[in-house]
């Protein structure tokens, strides 16, 4: 690792500094007072292929949202795990990971649902009767990968020093013409320089 | 009105193997000031190519009603207690395990207004409703005093799939299917990887039905440990050695799929059996490097095991069998 850091800048965020690296796809403010004060029932989801920041932005909306419970299903997970919850808001990670009955019955009963998924559920939330907003993930600017790598060089390094070797729109470039927007292959990329 | 700078810095002197560690930190103000607490929150953190952790472990008290008169340096010593089953500091090719210190100082009502919020440090101090400063130092915690001790187990080895047969027999589904179906067909492909799984399977139960059993016991050894072996008759493979190796492994759950990384850390010297009859004992020494027994830590786990060697027509068959390496308890 560089000496001069205090931890791999490019190793999984932890929860708390979420949103001191995220730079927002969308006004974050006015979706989060969306989902407080719906003025109807209403799915968000977060769609796109997989390490493009679905996740990433599911879980900075959720920390500001934190008395309502977000779920990361994977193979191994039951339905009941997001049946059961009592709450009307609920967060789910991989929602493509229930059957589609499982998933109507969510739309159906809960109030608000943000999600993450790689197919859009829009027929889904038409039979739930539930109205949809979609964010798509995809396509990175260099300057974006720029702000968001530099803030994470920031972020681990320790107090009091200067940041050395800040990441310019030409080292982005090339990082996008290799991954193109595959925003995790180029952090794990990056972890591997740094670690 | 002059707004008053902070210098801090936290050390760490020793660690006891009763994992006690102990260090100071110094703290010096600009302008004189009135701390109503100092106070140090210890975390575990694991960070790497998975979903990032970091747990608190415990709190120390550095100083209550302190005032920190101007331009003097405060040393406040500090020792605390680490629970026995810490996970010492490591640096792998996936993960690395570190402790922060979370120093919060609880400036005095009526000194607030006087705090400088952004020169104590550029970053990460945090000026909170609460009139708290809280700055985050790194350290490493490594109990080099206590030494590495094996688990003493008596298990079989495991037979790992041979690579040279999984081979052919993809090179002979592959040449049948190039001569028999020229087209592609994913059905046929199917239903060949399917097949090439099946024989590979087969053709492992047959080597070990042919081989028999062979099993391994470690016992404990003051520098190392030993690994004693025991086979059948009819196990009989040329060439054989036996080391051990460190492995990490590493699982990435983050997004919608999972992955899983394994790196090989530390292999030992190969060790030749020879005049292997019914039992044969190896004498192996641990790593030099401190901090890799075995952990077992959310989506991470370092694992040791002892691999079993050989030559059986000519093909290369490898035995393994996982076993726990931790740190000798200082009681002991």
């Amino acid at each position: 690792m560089k000496t001069n850091l205090t931890y791999n800048p490019f190793s999984g965020l932890l929860a708390e500094d979420i949103n001191a690296v995220l730079v927002p796809r969308f006004n974050m403010e006015a979706l989060i007072s969306k989902i407080k004060q719906p003025e109807e029932l209403l799915t968000i989801e977060f769609l796109g292929k997989q390490g493009r920041g679905k996740t990433t932005h599911l879980r900075s909306v959720h920390q500001q949202l934190k008395e309502f419970p977000i779920v990361f299903l994977n193979a191994k997970s039951s339905a009941s795990e997001v049946l059961n919850h009592t709450k009307e808001i609920l967060f789910i990670d991989s929602i493509h990971h229930l059957k589609i009955k499982e998933r109507l019955q969510l739309f159906k009963q809960k109030k608000t649902i943000v999600y993450t998924t790689h197919y859009t559920r829009k027929w889904e939330c038409l039979i739930a009767k539930k109205k949809i907003y979609s964010f798509q993930f995809n396509g990175i600017e260099p300057e974006t990968l720029q702000l968001i790598l530099n803030k994470r060089l920031l972020l681990a390094t320790p107090e009091g020093l200067e940041c050395e070797n800040l990441f310019s729109v030409k080292d982005s470039t090339v990082l996008i013409k290799k991954f193109k927007d595959n925003y995790r292959a180029i952090i794990n990329h990056l972890y591997e320089t740094y670690q | 009105m002059t707004k008053t700078i902070f210098t801090q810095e936290f050390i760490i002197e020793s660690v006891s193997t009763a994992n006690v560690v102990s260090g100071y930190c110094t703290i010096l103000a600009s302008e004189t000031i009135h701390a109503d607490g100092i106070t140090g929150m210890i975390y575990f953190e694991a960070r790497g190519r998975m979903t990032s952790q970091k747990e608190h472990v415990l709190t120390i008290e550095l100083a209550h009603d302190q005032a920190l008169h101007k331009k003097e340096t405060y040393t406040l010593p500090f020792s605390f207690d680490l629970p026995a089953d810490s996970i010492e500091s490591y640096s792998g090719k996936n993960v690395s395990f570190s402790y922060s210190c979370d120093i919060i100082l609880a400036i005095n009502e009526n000194d607030s207004s006087t705090i400088e919020r952004s020169a104590f440090t550029k970053i990460k101090a945090v000026v909170s409703s609460k009139n708290e400063i809280k700055t985050t130092h790194y350290f490493n915690f490594e109990n080099k005093n206590r030494p590495y001790e094996v688990f003493e187990i008596k298990e079989k080895f495991y037979l790992q799939t041979n690579l040279f047969i999984s081979l052919i027999f993809i090179l002979i589904f592959g040449a049948i299917y190039s001569y028999y179906i020229p087209d592609f067909n994913t059905l046929y492909i199917v239903l060949g990887v399917i097949l090439v799984f099946l024989l590979v399977f087969v053709s492992n139960q047959f080597i070990k039905g042919a081989l028999g059993k062979v099993s391994l016991e470690t016992l404990q050894n003051d520098d190392g440990f030993y690994c004693k072996i025991y086979k059948t008759k009819k196990f009989n493979l040329s060439n054989q050695t036996l080391y051990y190796e460190i492995i990490e492994e590493v699982t990435d759950s983050r997004g919608s799929s999972t992955s899983t990384a394994i790196e090989t850390i530390f292999t030992s010297h190969k060790k030749p059996l020879t005049d292997f009859r019914d039992t044969s004992t190896i004498q192996f020494n641990y790593p030099q490097e401190s901090g890799l027994q075995s952990v077992n830590y959310k989506d991470v786990s370092i694992f040791w095991r002892v691999v079993l060697e050989g030559n059986y027509y000519g093909n290369k068959m490898k035995y393994s069998r996982k076993f726990k390496v931790d740190k000798r308890n200082p009681s002991v």
